[in-house]
């Protein structure tokens, strides 16, 4: 049984189809990239895993049970955690309370024992501060603790979000782009993070434009444009391919000619098409 | 100083009531809704005690709280189930209806509410239990902050849809938020009633509601102290411009929030600037 299985997912948004029929495996403990033009539905497919957006036909497996069922809270206990590709933090709350919110579920106290501290309650809040100093000790930003999370440098934000999807203790973690914005170094230091994370068994989703990134980490890479699965592969496979060639680059310049005047063809109107070769199309 | 308390205590009692209301409006919006239904709550809780008081006077003011607390949290829960599903702008404009239609329903009872005559309260609440009262819900909000609750409170304010991803069942926190706030809202209904000894169809209405969602803003809606200091500065302006602007003294109200909303718009207390201020200092 793999850890993650997308049957057919669709997701319509008015006449647009964002995803059409995706398919996908993941396996326990591997890491798997998602990569495509902009607008070729990677973020549709990791808001449909994640349970952020709800799929239009298709369903989701995760470790065998369907999740396309509930409700987006309930993605926690299957073990799904994510980072967004625009950074999205809680304004005003320092960086350890951020760690501290995506430790609520494994927090046991009931509602009445809050309004009233008693000795669990304040043990369980010093337990969740110090599992959330570990967290943050793990990603190296636990010195930035007790500082507003808004107004940390944009590669510590990142590392956060992914210190804040840690606290849920996932055993797949979703990255929306999580290198975007960022120099070698940086992406660099990302790269180990998530290498370590993925020593520790935590398999990993990757959607990313950065080609060299997803090269460098996942054993299996996905195409996707317009909706559309175009291949799946090593990612020596994939970034050889032709087909994806086309869809970064476009065709090569004699292909575009010729399809071109295909295209020309079949279209029968009053205007000169000498016009059209001046251009130099 | 005790001619000054003579002379100010009545306006100190209401101010700390509209403290309590503030409260129940600002943990509405602690969960990110902006709720006015707390007055309609508070209007059923207090109508509720006060008729209770007609038939039985004399009871114990625990028995009146109680009344006060369990209609206003009841009516909350009711209430919850038919709005709380909508979003956060209709959602306002919906809570804005239940305390119009609190108002019909009071004055269309006449039979327990006195309709256009009101209904008059023999009980009076000392100002020492109003000081209790109001430290023992201070407490509670002071606790809850740093409970696993209010964490969950902070995130679905800030983001509901990464607070859902890292399994906070928001609908679920906004519901208890909400009940909590017909809680506080019935508890301080109950305390306008006896500090009025007076009800009418208008002791509840928009005013009231707009100067306790006011009160929350104006004072600080990220942290609890900050509907208490709204709610005395909004008792004490008028009073303190009463010699200057006579019968325009209201307006200080309205020009007061319009500067806080243009110059402060995350109010008079904000804890953001209180942890910029400690860090600063730890700093040098």
């Amino acid at each position: 049984m793999s850890l993650l299985e997308v049957k057919d997912l669709t997701r319509v948004f008015g006449g647009l189809t964002a995803l059409n029929k995706f398919c996908f495996q993941l396996e326990d403990g591997e890491i798997a990239g998602i990569v495509g033009p902009n607008g070729a539905g990677k973020t549709t497919a990791l808001n449909l895993i994640s349970g952020l957006d709800s799929a239009t036909s298709g369903t989701v497996l995760v470790n065998g049970s369907l999740s396309t069922d509930m409700q987006s809270h309930e993605y926690v206990k299957l073990g799904i955690a994510r980072t967004y590709q625009n950074i999205r933090l809680f304004l005003g709350m320092s960086v350890l309370d951020h760690v501290i919110v995506g430790l609520d579920s494994r927090r046991t106290t009931k509602f009445f024992q809050m309004l009233v501290p008693n000795r669990k309650e304040l043990s369980e809040r010093k337990k969740m501060r110090e599992l959330g100093m570990e967290i943050l000790s793990n990603l190296s930003i636990d010195h930035l603790a007790e500082a507003e999370a808004t107004t940390l440098s944009y590669g510590h934000q990142r590392r956060l979000e992914i210190a804040r999807a840690l606290a849920t203790n996932p055993k797949l973690l979703l990255l929306d782009e999580p290198t975007a914005g960022m120099n070698q170094t940086e992406s660099q230091d990302v790269r180990d993070i998530l290498l370590k994370l993925n020593s520790e068994g935590i398999a990993l989703l990757i959607v990313e434009h950065n080609i060299k990134f997803v090269r460098d980490l996942c054993k299996s890479v996905t195409v996707l444009n317009f909706g559309q699965e175009l291949i799946t592969g090593t990612p020596e496979e994939v970034f050889s391919s032709s087909v994806v060639r086309e869809a970064y680059l476009g065709k090569p310049q004699a292909e575009r000619v010729k399809s071109f005047d295909n295209l020309r063809q079949g279209v029968s109107r009053d205007f000169n098409v000498s016009d059209f070769s001046e251009v130099g199309v | 100083m005790s001619n000054f308390w003579n002379v100010y205590s009545g306006n100190f009692e209401f101010a700390f009531v509209l403290g309590i209301f503030a409260l129940s409006a600002y943990i509405g919006l602690w969960s990110g809704v902006l709720s006015l239904a707390p007055i309609a709550f508070a209007a059923g809780a207090a109508f509720t005690s006060a008729r209770v008081d007609f038939d039985h006077p004399g009871l114990p003011l625990a028995y009146h709280l109680l009344i006060g607390v369990s209609v206003g949290s009841f009516l909350a829960l009711v209430t919850s189930f038919a709005l709380l599903r909508l979003g956060t702008h209709y959602l306002a404009l919906a809570t804005i209806a239940t305390v119009l239609i609190a108002r019909v329903i009071v004055l269309n009872l006449p039979q327990y509410t006195g309709a256009t005559v009101g209904i008059p309260i023999t009980r009076m609440i000392s100002t020492t239990q109003i000081l209790i009262i109001l430290a023992a819900v201070c407490l509670v909000f002071g606790t809850l902050r740093k409970s696993r609750f209010g964490y969950a409170l902070d995130a679905v304010r800030e983001q509901p849809e990464v607070a859902s991803a890292l399994g906070i069942n928001v609908l679920r926190v906004r519901r208890i938020a909400f009940v909590m706030s017909g809680f506080f809202g019935g508890l301080a209904g109950v305390m306008h009633g006896q500090l009025s000894h007076y009800l009418s169809p208008d002791s509840f209405y928009l005013d009231l509601a707009f100067i306790a969602i006011a009160s929350a803003v104006l004072g600080g809606a990220y942290i609890w102290v900050g509907p208490i200091v709204g709610a005395l500065i909004y008792s004490a302006l008028p009073e303190l411009l009463r010699p200057f602007l006579g019968s325009y003294k209201n307006i200080a109200n309205g020009v007061s929030l319009v500067l806080i909303m243009v110059f402060l718009q995350r109010g008079l207390i904000d804890p953001r600037v209180f942890r910029k201020l400690i860090n600063r200092k730890g700093k040098s």
